[in-house]
């Protein structure tokens, strides 16, 4: 079964062409990576595919029933409590403020939120607690699709990587399929099923590598090797840490 | 319970530290009576009368019922075309905050109302409506409406574009967005907005019906100063500004600083108070 189907989706921003004959396809409880170098339009590829841009062209067929996004930076309102932040798909749900409390305290257990940080206000908690409570908003919904979008590279590498086994463990718990963003091979390589390489100007995907075994089940030392093995010897990974700074995004 | 009693000592102490602040602002009205002093020493009691003097003539109105109904006469006016005027700027500004059009089609229009000097409104409301409620209403609200308007147009244009985007990854449709997202943050830019509005609504009551001679403050005002009973002109000086504060720091203070609980937890340790 398809979570989530991408096709011929193409997309311009003031007449410049960033995304152009994309398709893509996630299967339900299936994590998929999707890489490429720095302004190839995987951002705008997963907020099309989130509901956020209008694509131009294309069309975004959805086969999951609810999904959640996580954003590069926490996006948290700063004048409500981590509580009300994690129960803000819940409030535009409409579900009761009691049950909302309830769902929120539930779900912040599971990222590791202790109690007492659930009344503190974001600009109050770190930069890893706050990505830690736009997890639990994210899957306060109880989704079974969920977007990430870069979500762990203004992290330091120790806080990266255990945010990555939350989300690991937490897919496997839920059993929810994901679309994570990233540049980062390591990462990709550890928490998804599947990686997906984005052309370098947004021209479609130029391929894909199922990854052997099941994330979190992968030892560090195989992640190294199969990473090392892309980048030396496999084409496809070419351009992937190709960057031009000089680029307007 | 625990959790509500910490909520609970939390407001008391917040509560506490609003009252506590006051003594400077004590201080620094009775830095201005002694400067008010030394001018009255200097020019004597008919050009400055003392403060003190000002003082028991507030007194001596407040003795007065039909004076209290005279202060609440001017107080219900400025209240009112207030509260018309926060209403419609509000609602305009958020409208233009919204449409760039709009926005570019009001300013102009903002600055040419905000250059129109009150007493020229005041002249022409007398004009339209005669020397009625309505009159001094209508040129409180025509005064005090574009600093909410920009307050509120200001505060959606510089609304957060990412949380906007995080809202409608999780479903929230325009309405859902507005009423959760923006109107916190355009709440932030009216207050202050507000705060000004208030005060220019107070002044421009005053001023209208000292010109129209519609009763009220300024009424007492214009009687005083035919009388030329300076005491009594600053007494009612006085007891108009007394009105502003007590509506200020009674209403609208208290709402701002709810509403901004989460930049008093952003502080650092030592500069809380």
């Amino acid at each position: 079964m398809t979570a989530l189907r991408l096709s011929g989706i193409g997309h311009a921003y003031l007449g410049r062409t960033v995304l152009d004959r994309v398709d893509l396809a996630v299967g339900a409880g299936e994590i998929v990576a999707l890489v490429g170098p720095s302004g190839c339009g995987k951002s705008t590829l997963i907020h099309v595919a989130a509901g956020i841009v209008q694509p131009l062209r294309g069309r975004v067929e959805i086969g999951y029933a609810r999904h959640g996004m996580v954003f590069q930076e926490p996006r948290l309102m700063p004048w409500a409590t981590a509580r009300e932040n994690i129960a803000y798909p819940l409030r535009l749900a409409r579900i009761a403020r009691k049950d909302r409390r309830a769902r929120a305290e539930a779900i912040a257990q599971h990222v590791s939120l202790e109690p007492e940080d659930l009344d503190k206000f974001p600009i109050e908690l770190s930069g890893g607690m706050r990505q830690r409570v736009a997890i639990a908003r994210a899957l306060a919904s109880r989704p079974d699709f969920v977007y990430f979008d870069e979500p762990f590279t203004a992290l330091d590498v120790a806080l990266k990587r255990r945010l990555q086994d939350l989300v690991i463990s937490a897919a496997q718990e839920a059993r929810f399929g994901a679309l994570f963003v990233t540049h980062d091979l390591f990462e990709a390589v550890r928490v998804a099923h599947r990686i997906a390489v984005m052309e370098a100007h947004g021209q479609g995907l130029v391929g894909e590598r199922v990854i052997d075994g099941i994330p979190g089940c992968r030892a560090d030392r195989t992640v190294f090797e199969t990473v090392a093995g892309y980048l030396a010897e496999d084409r496809l990974f070419r351009h992937v840490n190709d960057i031009d700074e000089r680029r307007p995004p | 319970m625990t959790r509500l009693g910490a909520v609970a000592s939390n407001r008391i102490g917040r509560a506490g530290r609003f009252l506590w602040s006051s003594w400077s602002g004590l201080a620094a009205i009775f830095l201005f009576c002694a400067v008010w002093q030394i001018g009255h020493e200097a020019y004597g009691a008919f050009i400055l009368p003392s403060p003190l003097a000002a003082v028991r003539a507030v007194i001596q109105l407040a003795g007065e019922e039909a004076n209290w109904r005279t202060a609440m006469t001017t107080a219900e006016r400025a209240l009112e075309g207030f509260a018309l005027a926060a209403l419609a700027g509000t609602t305009a500004g958020v409208i233009a905050g919204y449409s760039a059009a709009a926005i570019r089609l009001a300013r102009p229009l903002v600055t040419l109302i905000l250059g129109v000097p009150p007493i020229a409104w005041i002249v022409l409301a007398m004009i339209w409506f005669g020397s009625t409620d309505g009159m001094v209403v209508t040129t409180v609200t025509i005064a005090a409406m574009p600093a909410a308007f920009i307050g509120a147009a200001e505060g959606i244009m510089t609304r957060d574009r990412g949380l906007d985007d995080m809202a409608r990854a999780f479903g929230a449709g325009p309405w859902r967005r507005f009423s959760t997202l923006a109107v916190r943050h355009v709440a932030a830019h009216v207050f202050p907005a507000l705060v000004l509005t208030l005060g220019t609504a107070f002044k421009v009551a005053v001023m209208a019906e000292v010109l129209s001679n519609s009763g009220g403050i300024g009424g007492g005002l214009a009687r005083a100063r035919s009388n030329l009973d300076v005491s009594e002109a600053m007494a009612w000086v006085l007891i108009a500004v007394a009105a502003l504060i007590a509506v200020e720091y009674g209403f609208v203070r208290p709402i701002h600083s709810e509403l901004e609980r989460w930049r008093e937890a952003a502080r650092p340790w030592g500069v809380r108070r």
